[in-house]
């Protein structure tokens, strides 16, 4: 039988009785209780039917009664009133019962004067004080032979004699049985019928298994319903840092505008990393208070011709062909040879200016950068650094602009400014800010300019070549309203996992 | 950067007028200085070290009346001959070669006055002056000075009383024992002879660029001061005499010719001198993307202090370049100050005309599908610094250190080496994730430098690792293997090593072929107890430089 078909079978069972135990329905279906007692607890859920629990008593015959078949002070008293007289000697012996019963049978009975026993010539002689069996004696035997042919009754069949009795008899080690329960009940509600005959009723089931898929039975069954609101337990996905999230997008937004991206190495030479960008040697942020400069090794080599290398020594010096006046001073290769961590990714975005010469391009690259700097909770010493450049005869300062407007712009910040500003390696300078609204306040974000003919010319390149480096952590900051920038680097999961979703 | 602090009572004074905190704020950026604090009745702001004129009131007073078109064009400074004179002993050749000197009179000068002055004296010693070693300042009351004065040498037994002192004390005293001489004593380190500026009577004016003597000191009472600037480089220190006499200028001062007499060669000092500088007009409008007309350009550069003339034939531009302006060093300079006198704020934003197609590197294509695929396999990346120490790197794993590179100088212990692998990092962070809820997974990629002969070899590398009650080799090797099945990398074999991070037994190195791709094992419980961990830790260390040449040979097709 399908589970369906005892479902329909047992609403039927419950709409066609007042009343019926779980055990009456479990003979007729012919199925287990705690089957049935399943399905009546999901149709009570669902107001199908009602339940009622019950608790009885029944009384049985003891063990001891079954084989007296009565008490032993009744066996006795008969025994005695067909004799008349009889030793005690002889009772013990002829009675038929137990010496225990005897001596319990005979002590009821002296109690209850229905007998006395006398010495006469040293034996002890049952003397009878009735003619025949008193009359609540008769009752008892009523009782019991009632209670040994129906072999059970329930308590509430009893009346108020038979109850009495019952009490007296229950404190007799042995004669009476008294098993108690609860009995549950199913009764029909409006909703039995309504369910039977509309047919959809049908059985619930926890689990989708194989066979429901396979059989095709996902019609003849019902799910049973959850609460769709309980909390289980969390699971933690793997996920990208934050961080890399917002360089995906700025690399995205970047290639967007035709830019391509570029890399380059860590360490580089000072050359490269100050002094192809107009740096001069003694100038305050090459101190190695700003600084990293490696300890082993401490030199490296400038990996260009001698003569870019000369042309930059005298631009340095004296300006050279550039149209500058130089520093002034002489220029040290010692210096230029010094390894130094990058401490901006203009390192790679000259290099870049270099390798491509006087053509039109569009390049740029997201890095790390390294600065000597105490960390707190508003500094790093190596962090993100996005940089940029565009070169091409007609560039200008408004484009230069419109490239980081645009570039804002596409993060989501409307209100970009720019200030007038100072790098030693471009002219003019500026400083763009940003707007955040949720600050409400303006922000810088790193720098941008137009390289200076001092830094292109030794490299070839007399076109203007526009240039930036603008901060990451900061927006990240902005974005997730983290206020110590150390959090960031931390990969603490109590953070990465709880990080919500933003673009 | 430098800081100047514009009070409002002051900046009204100086321009003659009433100024409020709020146009102070919206304007003062579009000179290009910060503003770095916005007080009640007072403006804190930073000024980029080209521009060291802007380190007073005054001096920032000069452009912002030009911007704000309240006084432009350029600024004539005189210099009336004076009949000072100063010797200079050639024996200060070796020690410290240059000095020059102005003197300027009647001075109406008060405490806070003489504070702004004593500040930028200041400000020009760290920035200009590189923290004395290039430029040295001595202000000094006139009247306690008699001339001639001589710049010449002693030695470190000579003794005079400096300021701050009462008493005489030696050149060797106040190197070891006055805070000025422990603070700069290291410019003169290694000589033998020191530099005295001392005048006819032997009153000493000054040790440069140490420490003055006590007979010339200024107050605010004091109206005519004499100028020394010594100095490696007299280009620099005739600058800065510029910059500060013409500042002196603007808060009163007459100023006076000095005569340096070197030897046989003898100059007056200061210079003042006012350079030409011309550029074509078609540049400037080209560079800026501005379609200005010559005189639109000419007033734009008065109002940043120039004088300008336009040549048609030419068709260039010539501005006159007043002596405080050092930054002005090319004629690109010259654009900027066009733009700044223009207003930055009427400058609009234009895109680039410029068509390329964009691309990104194919690096960090293929690095992020790698990634993609370790969080498909359950992994939270980390990024962590490449700065580390080498506690992390070898003491904390057990390990004798690798060839890493040292930087000098850290200011922080903990930055102070790059790391040689990543494993490291990623337990720093599972230690830093304690109070997380197990199991943890975590990943990145990144960079690891070393050094090989004298070579910085900087390389990608990719380290995973898994804590847990559960993990165990297999689940790390399941992962390792899972992962080279879709990077179709099959020809690699795991032979057991000696590796004291980890457990003996429990550790392989990767190899492809007879190249070390990688490692892979079971932390050791010692080094996870160094990071404080309570639970298995599981891990593979690979080269992702290696797995990037791979992808990137098979190609898209």
């Amino acid at each position: 039988m399908t589970e369906y078909n005892i479902l329909k079978k047992l609403l039927k069972t419950v709409a066609s009785s007042r009343r019926i135990s779980v055990k009456e329905i479990s003979k007729r279906l012919k199925v287990k209780e705690d089957f049935v007692r399943g399905i009546v607890e999901t149709l009570r859920k669902e107001g199908a039917v009602k339940i009622e629990r019950k608790t009885w008593k029944i009384i049985k015959p003891g063990p001891k009664l079954l084989e007296l078949k009565t008490l032993p002070e009744i066996k006795i008293l008969k025994y005695l009133l067909k004799k008349r007289k009889v030793t005690l000697r002889t009772l013990f012996s002829e009675s038929g019962l137990s010496n225990e019963d005897v001596q319990a049978g005979i002590g009821k009975l002296v109690t209850s004067r229905h007998i006395k026993i006398e010495k006469t010539d040293g034996e002890r002689v049952i003397k009878v004080n009735v003619d025949s069996l008193p009359r609540d004696m008769l009752e008892i035997e009523k009782f019991i032979h009632k209670l040994l042919q129906d072999k059970e009754r329930k308590i509430e069949d009893f009346s108020d004699d038979e109850l009495e009795i019952l009490n007296r008899l229950v404190s007799r080690p042995k004669f009476i049985e008294v098993e108690e329960g609860t009995t549950e009940y199913v009764l029909p509600t409006e909703k039995t019928r309504v369910l039977l005959e509309e047919k959809i009723v049908k059985p619930v089931v926890t689990r989708l298994t194989p066979d429901i898929i396979l059989g095709k039975k996902w019609d003849d069954v019902v799910f049973k319903k959850y609460d769709l609101n309980e909390e289980f337990f969390r699971i933690y996905p793997g996920r990208i840092h934050p961080l890399r999230e917002l360089i995906r997008e700025i690399r995205e937004i970047f290639v967007s505008m035709g830019f391509e991206e570029a890399h380059g190495p860590l360490v580089e030479v000072a050359f490269i990393n100050f002094d192809m960008l107009f740096q001069p040697q003694d100038h305050p942020a090459r101190d190695m208070q700003d600084t990293f400069y490696l300890l082993n090794p401490e030199y490296g080599e400038i990996e260009y011709p001698k003569e870019v290398i000369d042309r930059v020594r005298k631009t340095h010096e004296n300006g050279w062909k550039t149209g500058s006046i130089g520093w002034g001073g002489r220029w040290s290769i010692e210096e230029a040879r010094r390894l130094v961590l990058r401490t901006h990714t203009t390192s790679v975005s000259i290099t870049k200016v270099y390798e491509i010469g006087e053509k039109p391009a569009k390049i740029f690259s997201i890095g790390r950068v390294f600065r000597n700097e105490t960390v707190d909770y508003k500094h790093l010493a190596e962090f993100m650094q996005i940089d940029g450049i565009v070169i091409n005869k007609k560039a200008n300062l408004r484009e230069l602009m419109g490239i980081i407007k645009e570039f804002y712009s596409k993060l989501g910040f409307k209100d970009v400014r720019f200030w007038p500003s100072y790098f030693p390696y471009t002219e003019p300078s500026i400083q763009p800010s940003i707007y955040v609204k949720k600050w409400g306040k303006w922000l810088e974000l790193g720098g941008a300019g137009i390289f200076r003919p001092e830094v292109t010319i030794p490299l070839g390149v007399k076109w203007p070549v526009l240039a930036w480096g603008l901060g990451v952590e900061r927006l990240l900051m902005i974005r997730y309203d983290i206020d110590d920038i150390r959090t960031i680097y931390n990969n603490n999961l109590n953070w990465l996992r709880n990080i919500g979703l933003k673009v | 950067m430098p800081v100047v602090t514009i009070h409002q009572r002051r900046f009204r004074e100086i321009l003659g007028r009433e100024i409020s905190i709020d146009e102070m704020v919206e304007y003062l950026p579009w000179l290009g200085l910060d503003i770095e604090e916005i007080g009640e009745d007072f403006v804190k702001i930073e000024y980029n070290p080209n521009r060291p004129d802007f380190g007073t009131p005054v001096g920032i007073a000069r452009y912002y009346k030009g911007i704000r078109g309240e006084e432009t064009g350029l600024i004539k400074y005189g210099v009336k001959k004076g009949r000072y004179r100063v010797y200079v002993d050639p024996s200060v050749a070796e020690v410290r070669p240059y000095i020059v000197a102005a003197v300027v009179k009647n001075l109406d000068l008060d405490e806070e006055k003489l504070d702004e002055i004593i500040e930028f004296q200041e400000d020009l010693h760290n920035g200009i002056g590189r923290k004395r070693r290039k430029v040295a300042i001595g202000l000094h009351n006139l009247d306690a000075v008699k001339f001639p004065v001589t710049y010449k040498t002693v030695n470190s037994r000579f003794s005079f009383i400096p300021l701050e002192f009462e008493e005489e004390v030696t050149i060797k005293e106040i190197l070891e024992y006055h805070p000025k001489g422990r603070e700069y004593g290291h410019i003169l380190s290694g000589k033998d002879k020191y530099p005295i500026i001392i005048d006819k009577e032997g009153t000493v004016l000054s040790f440069p660029p140490i420490i003055n003597g006590i007979y010339t000191a200024l107050n605010p009472r004091v109206r005519d001061i004499f100028i020394d600037i010594t100095g490696t480089d007299l280009e620099t220190i005739s600058k800065t005499l510029d910059i500060l006499v013409t500042t002196l200028a603007d808060y009163g001062g007459e100023l006076y010719s000095v005569e340096m007499i070197y030897g046989e060669k003898t100059f007056e000092t200061p210079r003042l001198e006012y350079r030409e500088i011309s550029i074509g007009h078609k540049e400037i409008i080209d560079l800026l993307g501005l379609k200005l007309p010559p005189e639109e350009v000419i007033k734009a550069l008065e109002a940043s202090r120039f004088t300008a003339f336009y040549d048609r034939e030419k068709k260039s531009i010539t501005a006159v370049v007043p002596p405080y302006r050092v930054d002005i060093l090319h004629s690109v300079d010259l654009i900027e100050e066009v733009a700044i006198g223009y207003g930055f704020w009427r400058i609009q934003p234009k895109m680039p005309s410029l068509y390329t197609v964009g691309t990104a590197s194919l690096k960090e294509k293929i690095r992020d599908k790698i990634i993609d695929l370790m969080v498909g396999f359950g992994f939270q990346e980390a990024i962590n610094p490449v700065l580390t120490n080498p506690e992390e790197q070898y003491v904390k794993m057990g390990i004798e250190p690798d060839n890493y590179v040292e930087v000098k100088a850290p200011k922080s212990m903990l930055y102070r080496i790059l790391r040689t692998w990543i494993i490291p990092s990623l337990l720093t962070n599972l230690y830093r994730s304690k109070s997380a809820e197990y199991p943890q997974y975590l990943f990145e990629i990144g960079p690891v430098v070393k050094v090989e002969g004298n070579k910085i070899i900087e390389k990608e590398k990719m380290g995973a690792v898994i804590i847990g009650s559960e993990t165990g080799y297999s689940e790390i090797k399941s992962i390792f293997d899972s992962m080279m099945k879709i990077l179709e990398i099959n020809n690699y074999k795991i032979s057991e090593t000696n590796h004291s991070s980890f457990i003996p037994g429990r550790v392989g190195k990767i190899y492809i072929g007879k190249f070390e791709f990688g490692l892979i094992g079971e932390i050791h419980p010692k080094v996870l107890n160094n990071f404080q961990l309570t639970l298995p830790v599981t891990a593979f260390e690979i080269d992702f430089d290696y797995i990037f040449e791979v992808v990137r040979k098979r190609g898209k097709f």
